[in-house]
């Protein structure tokens, strides 16, 4: 198999993984953030182990 | 969830200036992936397989999702932490200031500006080439572009002019738009993959998968990135959104998952799609240019051409009219910081439209579109729009390091500052690697920093405005716990009658009455900014207040918002109104409307009760009602009619007549039966019933309101969709009767379920 193909898909799945691991992390921040109503970003920093 | 209103700090204590938040998450997600998928994606993808070749395409989405998603999470912190009118512009003004700042706001503003050409050039080009596809206009093959570039000169000018006359298209119908255009090239995606399926032959479109070097994917990820910004504009909607700090961030994320997922789709379906036939994949894209998506698509189903094409003339024209008005909107604020002319900030009486800060944009878009080709444009964009996500992942660091402390955020990102400092290398990376592509583009984007530092330099670093405070946006509860009457008034006319049979039914039912007077702002300018108009709406909601004279709970709001039916829809919802009086002249202006084109879309999305009062000849504010007419037939809209006629004999020591049009069919001892429950709800002295035998109901009870004050009537449950309206019957007796008019709606609490989908609410 061509190496170029087996590197290309790879980047392309690990690319793409990547995003949706940080949409995934970076909404359950929000949602995380909404629920305590902490606002502060040092508490913040603190309760989501930022 | 709290209940919260968005309230503006008012120099007067008698009128409550507040803002309409309309839009929900949905709202700003579509607003986003519709900005964000605009144009690029079909000018770019078929030059851009030219380039890197099949499986550059995908890498080049897939790197560029990450690096867009990076820079996603910067700009969502600001805006959560920053929610006010806030773009790039603002963001990294705070940050930075001075010339830095200065430097943002014109890049900003040229980069939106060029992307309007770009949108222009992109539906030109699709529409000439389905023009071609005509024998009639086989002509266009010949003029070696010139064709392509008067069209998009022309749609330019029809889009500024429209802009210019403050109309434009946000919220619900900007939205659908987008959805439309994201499921379009969503279904087009996911054909392609089905095709893959069936036909695995195709699949040697792949090889090989890297075409010419993977240093060309460095390029192709600069010149397709004009396809990942757009988000920036939800930022831009931050005054306008329900619960900012968690809505803006997650809609920014999402725009940038969904239209990451809809360009992998697509880029997959036009490779799968092209039929190369002698020629190498780059090849074939090559020749094709701008068109060649389109060309793939058409291979793949049958009318995927055509819908292609349609989808991209489509998506151009709503980016276009989006892209006019955003630059415009950061001139305009640059003339408001004194960065640049004040005129720019000037706002045209007329229209209420920042008219020379538009003109100035238009010049831009106009020139650009007419002066360079197609790919010299759409890297120009890219350049100005890396450039400026570049500022904002600095930016990011800088505002969390300096300010964190004293913001409040809403969002905030995690891997800090790795995240935004691998998305600003990239970003450097690029934006220098895109001069391999156009060096016209980078030449173009120099000149315009280099005018910049001289403007900046020899007029705006002494006028500046020193950094303004962040607008704070006080937070109130606006819910009370008792009944809410709502008063919407624009017509001075008949303002002081509506809110006199408002006041008396709120006396009755011991309510909170709110007099609320909508200010429309058009899209070209900060609904802030609006505040600046409707000094006159004071004056007449104080005279409402003050004649009142009873002792009720009376607040008066004037509620900025581009829509005079959203604002008036959402400041219901969020105050949990119980009851809706609105006045009505009496008749509607176009077929087709039962009481006029935005009372009835008002009535149809109203969640609460309704009385629409059409004031009689003979009427006058605080006038005595000696005798109620209630036309019923015991229908569900009938309780309400009759809870109103309750409220106002309380007020006005009354007698009720419920009258009702006997069919021959009926008997008396039925009917009578029937109509037992609303005449024992009044007091026996003050009620009785009056019933005729007829076969014109509107006649008879038309002729029985001239003996008598006011009528009242419930909606008539005549069908689907009179049951969601006002009854045809109580439309037609209402538009024809000189008498006062009362017509009720009772709230049936039914939406259909696209309605509760989409409209989710979030109060």
């Amino acid at each position: 198999m061509d190496i170029t193909l087996i590197i290309g898909l790879s980047i392309i799945f690990v690319a793409y993984a990547v995003t949706w691991a940080f949409i995934i992390r970076a909404n359950r921040i929000i949602n995380k953030i909404d629920e305590t109503g902490i606002r502060d970003s040092r508490d913040i920093e603190k309760a989501l182990d930022l | 969830m709290t209940e919260e209103v968005k309230t503006v700090k008012s120099k007067s204590n008698d009128v409550q200036p507040e803002l309409s938040r309309e839009l929900s998450l949905f709202h700003l997600t579509m607003m986003g992936a519709g900005m964000m998928i605009g144009a690029g994606v079909f000018v770019a993808t078929g030059i851009s397989i030219g380039i890197s070749g099949s499986g550059g395409i995908l890498i080049t989405f897939a790197l560029n999702g990450l690096i867009a998603i990076c820079s996603a999470m910067s700009f969502a912190e600001l805006s959560s932490a920053l929610p006010a009118a806030g773009g790039a512009y603002t963001y990294i003004k705070q940050s930075f200031g001075g010339v830095i700042g200065f430097i943002s706001g014109w890049i900003n503003w040229f980069a939106l500006a060029v992307a309007g050409s770009l949108y222009a050039i992109t539906f030109s080009t699709y529409t000439i080439h389905l023009l071609k596809s005509w024998e009639l206009f086989a002509f266009l093959e010949q003029g070696a572009g010139w064709y392509e570039k008067i069209l998009a000169v022309a749609v330019a000018i029809i889009f500024i002019l429209i802009n210019f006359r403050g109309v434009s298209e946000t919220g619900n119908s900007a939205s659908m738009i987008a959805l439309g255009q994201t499921v379009t090239l969503g279904i087009i995606g996911i054909i392609g993959v089905f095709v893959a399926l069936r036909d695995p032959s195709r699949l040697v479109n792949f090889e090989p998968f890297i075409g010419s070097g993977w240093s060309k994917i460095l390029v192709t990820m600069g010149f397709t990135y004009v396809g990942f910004e757009g988000f920036e504009v939800i930022g831009h909607a931050g005054e306008e959104a329900i619960n900012p700090k968690k809505n803006i961030p997650k809609a920014i994320l999402y725009a940038v998952i969904i239209v990451v997922t809809t360009y992998l789709l697509v880029a997959f379906a036009a490779v799968v799609g092209a039929k190369p036939e002698g020629q190498t994949i780059m090849q074939w894209f090559a020749a094709r240019g701008a068109t060649g998506f389109a060309d793939a698509i058409k291979s793949l189903f049958p009318f995927g051409g055509i819908l292609v094409t349609l989808a991209a003339i489509f998506s151009s024209t709503s980016a276009l009219n989006a892209t006019i008005y955003s630059s415009a909107r950061v001139s305009f604020a640059m003339g408001r910081d004194g960065a640049l002319p004040p005129k720019m900030a000037e706002i045209s009486k007329k229209r209420r439209v920042p008219a020379f800060a538009l003109a100035m944009s238009s010049i831009i878009i106009i020139f650009v579109a007419a002066a360079l080709p197609v790919e010299d444009v759409a890297a120009s964009a890219d350049i100005m729009f890396l450039l400026i996500f570049l500022l904002i992942n600095v930016s990011v660091i800088k505002i969390r390091r300096e300010m964190g402390d004293d913001l409040e955020y809403g969002f905030m990102m995690p891997f800090f500052p790795l995240i935004p400092i691998i998305a600003l290398a990239a970003q450097l990376i690029l934006s220098i690697w895109l001069f391999d592509m156009s060096a016209t583009a980078w030449i173009a984007t120099g000149l315009w920093i280099v005018s910049g530092f001289i403007i900046y330099f020899t007029y705006s670093k002494s006028r500046i405005k020193e950094e303004e405070p962040i607008p704070i946006f006080k937070e109130r509860k606006a819910v009370s716990d008792e009944y809410q009457i709502m008063v919407p008034v624009g017509n001075p006319d008949n303002a002081g009658i509506i809110s006199s049979y408002a006041c008396s039914v709120a006396k009755a039912r011991k309510a909170d009455v709110v007099f609320m007077s909508v200010v429309q702002v058009p899209d070209q300018i900060p609904l802030s900014q609006g505040r600046r108009f409707g000094a006159e709406k004071n004056e007449m909601l104080n005279k409402l207040r003050n004649n009142c004279e009873h002792d009720i709970n009376i607040s008066n709001i004037i509620r900025y918002s581009h829509n005079i039916i959203r604002g008036i829809i959402t400041a219901t919802k969020e105050r949990r109104t119980d009851l809706v009086v609105l006045g009505w002249k009496g008749y509607a202006k176009k077929r087709g409307f039962e009481l006029g084109r935005k009372m009835d879309r008002v009535i149809e999305r109203l969640t609460c009760d309704l009385m629409v009062v059409k004031p009689g000849k003979d009427e006058r504010p605080g006038r005595k009602i000696n005798s109620i007419l209630i036309p019923s037939n015991a229908g569900y809209h009938s309780i309400m009619a009759t809870e109103i006629a309750k409220n106002l004999i309380k007020d006005n020591d009354a007698t009720v007549t419920v009258f009702t049009v006997k069919r021959k069919s009926e008997s008396y001892d039925r009917i009578r039966r029937r109509l037992r429950t609303i005449i024992n709800q009044f007091p026996e002295d003050r009620a009785r019933l009056k019933i005729v035998s007829s076969d014109d109901v509107v006649d008879e009870i038309l002729y029985e309101s001239h003996k008598h004050d006011i009528l009242i009537l419930g909606a008539t449950q005549e069908g689907f969709l009179q049951q969601m309206l006002l009854g045809k019957i109580s439309e037609r007796i209402a538009m024809k009767c000189d008498k006062t008019v009362i017509l009720t709606k009772k709230d049936m609490g039914v939406k259909s379920w696209i309605k509760r989908w989409i409209g989710k609410r979030e109060y």
